[in-house]
């Protein structure tokens, strides 16, 4: 057995930074082990899982109000999105049509929850990157928005307000004169972070040419959304599956050229300029009429038929205390979450709780690809790849 | 609505088990030894051009003789339409990873080894990814109670973060009303 | 007499600490007057009574060594950036016949002086035994010494226009002549961005980011040690921008005659809180560099243009016969 010369060099081994799970930019919890050699990363392997709360295994023990709001706390940062698609597959599956005033509802609270989404992913991404005032001024024209979310549902952030049906009460009066306040301003408040960022020649220095993803590799790993429609893509779920009311409105999809970060940021603004637009023209459109679906399978009687009748009470009763019951069939909902396509997979058995509820979180997706865009980048690239995948925790670990 | 005359017409070709729809979407139930054949035909083939993974589940149907289902949802964006494929599998059997097809079908499958202890082979990195580092068991499969085994606490007996077996004071208590 | 010079060094000493820990409360509220929000304003009227509180929290807080730590080093380190931030205090001119000692190298002195700051550093990532403290000391290290050069051409461009390496003499002929930020203004915002560079500040302050290396060398200090880094560090800073405004703004010299009614002392504090605000807000709006960014920066673009023009302008009083004998 002769040794060989190369068996007695010690093998090199890359200098190993662990990106820990308490670190300011890591946006949550996100253990990344960076191989590194000199400055250029490797390879980064994500370690998810410190935020799993088993979101899924609960709900298959809760009936299908109460699984509710387990929706809102998934993605912390676009709550009333996911909401949605879990009520979209909810009336799939039980057959119900709910009436115009509450699609122009949900689809109001949609736009304004996908700005809420955009202004906290620019206002973060500025942030790790070193600009620390968009992301004060963003904060602040969240806390509007989140002022709105309180007058409609009581809770600020977690507002369990779509729910299978509808939504769970009316707009109060003057929500609207005051939502179209807002829009107007905002339009100001947005080119002011416009004008901090976007030609600001160490943000250009610091995005362009920063993660690119060709348009292939982003169908590949499984993109959705703005990451998709940064590489060259014109895909979104509002224009090519329209779910609600999004096939009369008209707006229009920003679709970016070369895949960088930059790119992303340009179409997360302009994307927050065309939810503007679509709220102004559902704020024109929205009729007057019922909020909530009348189907008594799946929805509880009024309080005035309360007041009248026995059945209506003993309705009540049972789906109180039992909860509604759908028969036993599968469906997959999605909806064009800010971050992506969020889907939800329900398989319903005939019994008041879900079978199986598989979440299907756009973050999940984009993570698994980090390895992949952080190839010959360096660590301060790795912090803005991080950052313009709009990765919040909440949905990736469930 | 063409596309789903022209799709019914072409999976005849394709080994299919099953064939349902649920409110319009497809499913296909297949053999998880065609598994590889047909996916790969659903994404090279022009007329099909299923291009995008976006998810594969995993359900426990407790009790029934193929206790497993792994579901992959696909999506093909130049035809704009989607479709479910179903395996099913019991306890013991392995079932092939499609990570050769589609690349992104890492991560999935290893959180369905991790939740339900499914076992994909030729997976290239299956390690676990939501539960804790030395978790045992599969925490998604119905025999799994909802309140698990152990507990991790903070002792300050022992100043130390320990694992011990979870202490129900009161039974836990399933509500089966729809009878 | 030797006491009256301990009493004048004991009075700078005092004036540049206090400055230091009211520059520390100006930042906080002057970055929060740009992000729509108060600033820190509970302890005492506006909140000035809080760099006390801070310094006090510091002082009380319990000072953690690291076991694998060499435990000398990890000492010196704090003690001696801070030492060295205040050696260059004593050429500064404040008034006409005010510097504490009137070298006729002073501007070398100021040089060797913050080029000994970056010892310090070295120490410190050295003594922390952490892997980040390590990366990022060499990184802090090396933007240091990349900027100082063209901070050193352009003190030479200055210092061929009026003779001297005296700072009170430059002073002299800005007061004689013109001040010299009205013929270099290219040169001055040069030299401002090395400046600001060169003292780790933001857009340059990559080695001790938060999102990259979470406070870079001084990681493994708390309390009393890293108060020390911060007040070395703030120091600098405004050491830094007394050697700006005594280069091209005219030191003590008040702008306008009419005005000369205030101290020149006086003038003095006004020009360096000008640029105290300048340098916060520089914080408050613009990203950060990436590492590889900044050494090209000022390698491959500083560097030439800080030549080029010591060239160009040695060139100009050449031919105008305008050298200084």
């Amino acid at each position: 057995m002769l040794l060989k010369k190369k068996d007695l060099f010690k093998q090199l081994k890359n200098f190993t930074l662990n990106f820990g799970p308490q670190h300011p930019a890591a946006h949550g919890v996100l253990r990344l082990v960076l191989e590194l050699n000199g400055e250029i990363v490797e390879r980064a392997d994500p370690h998810i899982g410190l935020l799993h709360r088993g979101t899924e295994k609960l709900i298959e023990y809760k009936t299908y109000t109460q699984a509710l709001p387990y929706f809102d706390r998934l993605d912390y940062v676009s709550m009333m999105a996911q909401e949605h698609t879990y009520s979209l597959a909810i009336e799939k599956v039980a057959k119900i049509q709910i009436p115009e005033r509450a699609k122009f509802i949900r689809v109001i609270f949609c736009e304004i929850t996908r700005v809420l989404n955009h202004l906290l992913a620019v206002g973060c991404h500025a942030l790790d990157v070193g600009a620390m005032t968009p992301f004060l001024w963003s904060f602040e024209e969240r806390e509007k928005l989140m002022e709105f979310y309180e007058r409609v549902s009581g809770a600020r952030l977690h507002a369990s307000y779509i729910r299978p049906g509808g939504v769970s009460s009316d707009l109060p009066l003057g929500m609207l004169d005051d939502i179209f306040l807002f829009c107007n301003s905002f339009i100001d408040r947005l080119a002011e972070v416009e004008e901090m960022l976007t030609t600001n020649r160490i943000w250009k220095e610091r995005l362009i040419d920063i993660g690119i993803v060709s348009a292939e590799s982003a169908v590949a790993w499984g993109f959705s959304g703005v990451l998709l429609r940064g590489s060259g893509i014109p895909w979104d779920l509002r224009k090519s599956q329209p779910y609600e009311v999004y096939k009369d409105l008209s707006f229009s999809v920003p679709v970016g050229s070369s895949g960088d970060c930059y790119d992303r940021y340009i179409l997360r603004v302009e994307e927050m300029r065309q939810s503007l637009n679509l709220i102004l023209e559902c704020l024109k459109k929205i009729p007057l009429g019922a909020i909530k679906s009348s189907d008594s399978k799946v929805m509880m009687p009024s309080r005035t038929e309360l007041k009248k009748s026995m059945e209506a009470v003993i309705h009540h009763f049972k789906f109180c205390t039992e909860g509604y019951v759908l028969p036993s069939s599968e469906t997959y909902a999605y909806t064009e979450a800010p971050k992506g396509e969020f889907g939800v997979y329900l398989i319903t058995n005939g019994t008041e709780k879900p079978y199986r509820c598989k979440i299907r979180a756009p973050g999940f997706a984009h993570l698994q690809a980090l390895n992949y865009m952080v190839q010959g980048h360096m660590i301060a690239d790795v912090v803005t790849i991080i950052g313009t995948q709009d990765i919040v925790f909440g949905e990736v670990d469930r | 609505m063409q596309a789903y005359n022209k799709f019914f017409g072409l999976s005849e070709y394709l080994p299919v088990l099953v064939k349902f729809s649920y409110f319009k979407e497809q499913v296909l139930v297949i053999n998880k030894s065609s598994l590889l054949f047909v996916l790969q035909n659903l994404k090279l083939h022009s007329l099909f051009q299923f291009n995008s993974l976006v998810c594969i589940s995993g359900i426990d149907l407790l009790g029934l003789h193929y206790r497993f289902s792994v579901v992959y949802e696909l999506l093909s964006l130049p035809f704009n339409f989607r479709i479910r494929l179903k395996v099913f599998l019991n306890e013991f059997s392995l079932i092939s990873s499609i990570a050769v097809i589609y690349i992104n079908s890492v991560w999935w499958e290893r959180e369905i080894w991790d939740l339900f202890g499914i076992f994909f082979e030729n997976n290239p990195d299956l390690r676990r990814i939501l539960t804790d580092y030395g978790f045992e068991g599969f925490p998604l499969r119905k025999d799994f109670p909802l309140s698990g085994f152990y507990g991790v606490y903070y002792s300050s007996v022992h100043k130390l973060v320990i694992e011990e077996p979870v202490s129900l004071p009161q039974e836990y208590r399933s509500f089966l009303l729809s009878n | 007499m030797i006491m009256f010079v301990l009493l004048k060094i004991l009075y700078i000493i005092v004036f540049v600490l206090v400055s230091v820990a009211f520059f520390t409360h100006a930042e906080r509220k002057i970055l929060a007057a740009v992000q729509r929000r108060k600033g820190p304003n509970l302890i005492g009227v506006f909140g000035l009574l809080q760099p006390l509180a801070d310094g006090f929290k510091l002082l009380v807080k319990e000072a953690i060594t690291p076991s694998n730590s060499s435990k000398t080093t990890f000492v010196i380190a704090p003690l001696l950036t801070f030492i060295v931030s205040l050696l260059s205090w004593v050429v500064i001119p404040f008034d006409k016949y005010s510097t504490l000692s009137e070298l006729n190298l002073g501007l070398l002195y100021v040089l060797a002086a913050s080029s000994l700051g970056v010892y310090g550093i070295i120490v410190a990532g050295w003594s922390s035994n952490s892997k980040y403290a390590f990366l990022g000391a060499m990184r802090s290290a090396a933007q240091m010494i990349s900027y100082e050069i063209s901070i050193g051409f352009v003190i030479c461009t200055i210092v061929l226009c009026t003779g001297s390496f005296n700072l009170s003499v430059i002073v002299a002929y800005q007061q004689e002549v013109i001040w010299f930020i009205v013929p270099f203004v290219f040169v001055f915002m040069l030299f401002f961005i090395c400046i600001v560079a060169e003292t780790n500040r933001h857009p340059f302050d990559l080695p001790e980011a938060e999102a990259e290396l979470v406070a870079g060398y001084t990681v493994e200090y708390s309390a009393m040690k890293f108060a020390l880094f911060s007040l070395g560090e703030y120091s600098n800073i405004l050491l830094m921008s007394a050697l700006t405004i005594v280069l091209f703004f005219g030191g003590w010299l008040p702008p306008l005659e009419i005005l000369a009614f205030i101290p020149n002392s006086v003038w003095f504090g006004i020009k360096i809180c000008f640029f105290v605000v300048i340098f916060v807000l520089l914080r408050a709006g613009l990203p950060r560099f990436r590492y590889d960014q900044l050494m090209t920066l000022g390698w491959t673009i500083f560097l030439p243009m800080s030549i080029f023009y010591f060239v160009f302008i040695s060139f100009g009083l050449y031919s105008f016969n305008g050298l200084p004998l």
